[in-house]
């Protein structure tokens, strides 16, 4: 993963699309209770990016863009397990991942929390426009870029700066003979019991080791792995895949990259048909509230809210100390794509030729 | 995607489709939200006089608006008035079936032998499934808090759990 | 030891049928390195992650969903369809369909010729048999033994299990008289048991009935399934010979669909098992087959194996056969030699190429015998929702009534329970049966949504698998006078039930009764027969309580008998290696090969008796 980010969060959001920023952060992590807020954020960043990504995807009609829409499918996939990585980052140090509350949601349209807030994030379907909010998202760090824990350009680098940060803090509690590794094992999500579909198995994190291993794993498949363009992930005699950024741009560009491509360049490979006709034509930013009007409508909008802090609910409790609570998560997962892809068939009473979509609001 | 058009229609009031989707409201008991969401209504909007014809299908909406006018602010008045003028009806009754089958399970089936009789024998006039979105968006999974056999999946060991309404076993 | 080629027409083994286990007896030989022809007489369709789909979104706009509605036909390599059944009238052949029926019950069986086989619309229910199941005739007097006991099987099943992805419980399964090997765990955790199956469950804990004279407990459990469940941590796979497990193995790792193995890999409830799994959650052949090892094994789809030819030695010297472009267009005749020769072309299949061949023969036995498991049911409406048309058809079974002393005077049965209401009761055909009889009432609006939200998941219908005994006038033959398309034989059956099972089917519904009551279900609400059905296989049966009943039943898809394995040659076709006794170099492997039925759904056992007889064959290979 790597998005753009600084910690200019005064800077005033759009009115009534706060987005969901954790306190600045203080620089650098100085402390394993600042480590402790950056992995919070960190949680609060991967998820952001999944209800962008799920409108584009839901918004596809069966049978339309189906190389686009296994791409796209591939990065939820694989952002979702960021966030499992994440909750056990947090989780490793003795801290206790919160997803289940109003804040962790962004209002959309929104500047990704701990971004430099050059672009807004909105909910759109699939199209151009869409496409080009989840390359500046996705885009990678220059090479050879420093960690930034405060105000780096990109996440990339704020990465770098809480991998960074394990290591000193681990380094200083081991010569007072203590660990910062505190948080009970049973907290860990890891393997293939729960979590399944592609993106990988989670990995349990008990030590540095292992938080190198997850924090990498994290960042080589957002931006690429030693700034190629593939993530570097064969296990399970997986073919390469590509980093995130790579794979939009696919999209972007209609064309498919190959081994010998390189990431400075256009992607050579097989043409990739993309029909940006064919997708729901939600009206951006869907909310509830949109709707009071139409009854009906607005009914099965407060019901999406609804099942979709349902899930949050559950990804709460497999991130504190109920694993099993990530099987409850995929049929509440699926629930909510039938249930988007329905409000994007609704017209919105508009008159402009837009339909309804999902709006990912709380509504405990 | 014919939306532009289809939404332009929708709010239309009292547009032709608009009267076709309270009639289809009317006769499968689920809202308009419900219906538009399936993505079916124009499918089913124009597959119908492609089956029966303009006039058939004309005459039918006529004897709708005309019946809804009637019921118009009185649920129970209405109903009755469906029943009678519709359901009831030799040449409009196998119709609003029809049209119930389509939206249930996204199935036409071929009119009574009796209908035919009357109204002549038309062409695309079998038993078929209109498409596998059809299929898939029929209400009757929804009544009957299911999924459709082979489409939607509902997630592993979702049938352990205990269905709407009820309590764990 | 053989160089990899595909040029020559010389093999070291040709096995006939690219189903499962045709697929896995060429997984064997080729991971042994020797060459195999596999020939298939379908299409390869499914092979690709697109053209499996296909499938799928034809299914959905078949007005007949029946077993091979997703399947295209295929004239050139015709299969049974439910829909061509009819009631046989005396003495008149059922001419309909591919399937020739002279009775005097339909065997309403179906099985599908295409690459994967039947499984690609099996249920994938996969129970052991029990120690009895394989010593019928001496433990009960009746029927007849195996030829192999079910210790010589066992870490043949423990394989199978392995290879297909058994999702289990070890102890739920020892409950029911299954022993298993020291440290063996099934590679996955068991599906869970759904809503109504739990309600059951509770309704019936502690019930007993009464079979000939002795009770015996009705207890539901979990059923061993081939779909993706999740892997259990803590299994490690047998070792290659099924003695014994690999503790340094790794758990585990369920296998998604083919061509696109990140989707699949848990049942997600599809609630149509049979006659697709969309996602390929559930094993099908094409799994195996997708990953054969392609330098060893030949696949050739479209190609009908016609014929073995037997030299003067009594050996077999060759397969003959027709491959075709076109579905029921001209064929191109061709031949293939190996060192040995492997039928798994499915029971009745194999029969007929035997017999068409003059092959194998010599005990009168091919096609004899033919077996299944009748299968009959009950249904009734619950005073509550039971949720159903949720989660694979079946999840749970009542396995308590499979073995007992009953056995010596009526057949023994496995209980399913239907995950899907009245799916299979006569001229019910949820949900939609229950839209046209609304509508036939003129309802509609929120009414008619009210009254299907509340009887359609009402619905529970239990079902039972019934044992048939070894009967040599039940069989498959064939005949000049019926061919298909590109001239090759139509099965031609005659088959019936005798009172041994008749009667169970009669007991089998006290059993029902017992199981409603508990669940407060009315006596009106609770259904057994239909007099009006016409359903092809009804019969009036007078059973031991004097009484008369109007009984029927339909095929369960479980072929078997009609080249059965014996310990002498004078009364079976295949040895213990389920090698011919009358051709050294011709083994004939599957279902076919069971001497009697047990009451387990037949293919795992028949993968285990396949992997066992692989090594057999590669003796002769060496
Ligand atoms: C509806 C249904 C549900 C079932 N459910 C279960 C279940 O839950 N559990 C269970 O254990 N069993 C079940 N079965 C039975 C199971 O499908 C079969 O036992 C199994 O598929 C048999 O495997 P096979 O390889 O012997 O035959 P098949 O799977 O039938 O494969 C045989 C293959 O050989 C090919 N072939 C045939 N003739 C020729 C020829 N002349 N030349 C070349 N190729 C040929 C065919 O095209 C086919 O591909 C079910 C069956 C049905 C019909
Ligand atoms: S329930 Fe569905 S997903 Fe599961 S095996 Fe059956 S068809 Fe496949």
């Amino acid at each position: 993963m790597s998005k753009p980010r600084s910690s200019r969060a005064t800077k005033a959001p759009p009115a009534a699309a706060a987005p969901a920023v954790p306190p600045a952060a203080p620089r650098p992590i100085s402390s394993v209770h600042s480590l402790r807020r950056h992995l919070q954020g960190a949680l609060e960043l991967e998820h952001a990016t999944i209800p962008p990504y799920l409108c584009a995807l839901y918004s596809i009609p069966d049978g339309a863009n189906v190389t686009a829409g296994a791409l796209i499918r591939s990065v939820v996939m694989e952002e979702m397990l960021h966030m499992v990585l994440a909750a056990n980052l947090l989780n490793a140090v003795g801290g206790t991942p919160r997803v289940h509350h109003r804040k962790f949601i962004p209002a959309y349209p929104t500047y990704l929390p701990f971004s430099d807030q050059s672009f807004l994030v909105e909910l759109l379907p699939f199209s151009r426009r869409a496409l080009d909010t989840f390359l500046r998202m996705e885009k990678p760090a220059k090479p050879h870029a420093k960690p930034e824990p405060g105000d780096s350009p990109t996440i990339g680098q704020f990465y770098e700066a809480i991998l960074e940060a394990f290591h000193r803090l681990e380094h200083h509690a081991k010569k007072r003979g203590e660990t910062i590794f505190t948080g009970p094992r049973r907290l860990q999500i890891a393997g293939d019991t729960w979590y399944y579909g592609g993106g990988g198995s989670p990995v349990a994190v008990t030590d540095l080791a292992s938080a190198t291993h997850a924090i990498h794993e994290i960042m080589d498949q957002g931006e690429g792995l030693d700034h190629g363009i593939f993530d570097g992930d064969d296990q399970f005699g997986q073919v390469d895949e590509l980093a995130h950024y790579f794979r939009f741009n696919e999209i972007h560009l209609g064309r498919r990259y190959q081994k010998t491509d390189g990431p400075t360049r256009p992607p050579t490979g097989a043409e990739l048909p993309v029909d940006w006709t064919a997708s729901y034509p939600m009206a951006p930013n869907p909310k509830a509230a949109d709707y009071v009007g139409q009854p009906a409508i607005h009914r099965l909008m407060v019901d999406f809210n609804r099942q979709y802090t349902a899930l949050l609910r559950a990804l709460d409790r497999a991130f504190n100390g109920e694993p099993s609570a990530l099987g409850d998560a995929v049929p509440i997962m699926y629930d909510l794509k039938y249930r988007a892809q329905a409000l994007m068939a609704i017209p919105s009473g508009r008159g402009d030729g837009t339909t309804v979509g999902p709006g990912f609001e709380f509504a405990p | 995607m014919d939306h532009d058009r289809a939404v332009a229609a929708h709010h239309a009031p009292d547009s032709p489709l608009q009267q076709f989707v309270s009639l289809s409201v009317t006769l499968t008991g689920f809202d308009d939200a419900e219906l538009w969401g399936t993505g079916l209504v124009n499918t089913y909007y124009a597959l119908f006089p492609s089956i029966v014809g303009d006039a058939v299908f004309g005459d039918f909406m006529t004897r709708w608006n005309y019946t809804h006018r009637r019921g118009a602010g009185d649920a129970s008045q209405l109903h009755t008035l469906v029943r009678q003028q519709i359901l009831d009806d030799p040449d409009f009754g196998p119709l609003a079936r029809n049209l119930i089958s389509l939206w249930y399970t996204g199935q036409w089936n071929q009119l009574p032998a009796a209908w035919r009789n009357v109204h002549g024998a038309w062409a695309n006039d079998a038993t078929f499934i209109v498409s596998s979105a059809a299929y898939s968006e029929g209400l009757v999974w929804k009544a009957i808090h299911a999924h459709p056999i082979a489409a939607k999946q509902p997630g592993y060991g979702s049938w352990a759990l205990p269905p709407d309404g009820e309590e764990p076993a | 030891m053989s160089t990899p080629t595909s040029d020559i027409r010389h093999f070291d083994a040709i096995v006939v049928g690219g189903g499962p286990i045709g697929a896995h007896v060429a997984r064997e030989l080729s991971n042994a390195h020797k060459t195999v022809l596999l020939l298939e007489a379908g299409r390869a369709g499914g092979l690709t992650y697109e053209g499996y789909r296909s499938y799928v979104t034809n299914f959905h706009t078949q007005v007949a969903k029946d077993t091979n509605s997703p399947y295209p036909a295929n004239a050139s390599a015709p299969s049974p369809r439910e829909i061509d059944l009819t009631q046989i009238d005396p003495g008149t052949p059922d001419l309909n369909g591919y399937q020739v029926e002279f009775g005097p019950q339909t065997f309403a069986s179906t099985y599908l010729r295409q690459l994967g086989g039947t499984t690609l619309h099996w249920l994938g229910t996969t129970p052991r048999f029990l120690p009895n199941d394989f010593q019928l005739a001496t433990k009960y007097g009746v029927g007849m033994d195996w030829p192999v006991t079910y210790d010589d099987v066992e870490p043949d099943y423990c394989l199978a299990e392995w290879s297909i992805g058994v999702s289990a419980d070890r102890k739920e399964q020892e409950g029911i008289g299954i022993p298993f090997q020291k440290g063996y765990e099934f590679p996955m955790l068991p599906i869970p048991a759904s809503y109504s199956d739990q309600v059951i469950d509770k309704a019936t804990k502690g019930l007993t009935v009464a079979l000939a004279n002795r009770r015996y407990p009705v207890t539901v459990s979990r059923l061993p399934q081939a779909r993706n469940s999740i892997p259990n941590p803590r299994a490690r796979p047998p070792k290659p010979d099924g003695r014994g497990i690999d503790p340094h193995g790794a758990p585990y790792r369920p296998v998604g669909a083919v061509g696109n193995p990140d989707v699949g890999l848990r049942c997600e409830g599809n609630s149509a098992c049979i006659p697709i799994c969309p996602v390929q959650a559930k094993y099908s052949a094409l799994k195996t087959i997708d990953k054969l090892d392609r330098r060893y094994v030949t696949l050739e789809a479209q190609t009908v194996v016609t014929k073995l030819t037997i030299d003067d030695n009594g050996r077999i010297s060759g397969v003959e056969y027709l491959s075709y472009d076109t579905e029921g267009g001209a064929t191109t005749a061709g031949r293939a030699t190996a060192n040995i020769y492997v039928l798994a072309g499915h029971a009745i299949e194999n029969a007929k190429l035997l017999l068409a061949s003059g092959a194998a023969n010599g005990s009168d036995q091919v096609g004899r015998n033919l077996m299944d498991h009748p299968f009959s049911s009950s249904w009734a409406l619950a005073p509550r929702s039971m949720g159903i048309f949720r989660g694979p058809l079946q999840s749970s079974g009542i396995e308590s009534l499979r073995d007992g002393e009953f056995r010596r005077e009526f057949a023994a049965f496995r209980i399913d329970l239907s995950n899907v209401g009245w799916d299979i009761v006569p001229d019910a055909n949820p949900p939609y049966g229950d839209v046209s009889r609304a509508l036939a009432k003129n309802m509609f609006g929120p009414a008619l949504r009210r009254h299907l939200g509340d009887i359609v998941p009402r619905q529970v219908r239990v079902g039972f698998d019934l044992e048939q005994l070894p009967e040599s006038q039940n069989r498959v033959t064939i005949s000049r006078e019926f061919k298909d398309a590109i001239g090759c034989y139509r099965p031609v059956i005659r088959y019936g039930l005798s009172d041994y099972t008749w009667q169970s089917m009669v007991e089998s519904m006290k059993v029902s009764r017992a199981i409603y009551q508990r669940m407060g279900i009315p006596d009106a609400d609770q259904h057994y027969v239909t007099s009006d059905a016409t359903q092809p296989d009804e019969r009036n049966f007078r059973a031991r309580d004097g009484k008369d009943y109007l009984l029927n039943f339909v095929g369960a898809g479980h072929h078997m008998g009609t080249h059965r394995m014996g310990l002498w040659r004078t009364n079976s076709v295949v040895d213990r290696d389920q090698r011919s006794w009358d051709h050294e170099n011709l083994y004939v492997v599957g279902c076919g090969s069971f001497p009697t039925t047990g009451t387990a759904n037949p293919t795992l056992t028949a993968l285990a008796l396949a992997l066992r007889s692989t090594r057999h064959m590669l003796s002769q290979l060496h």
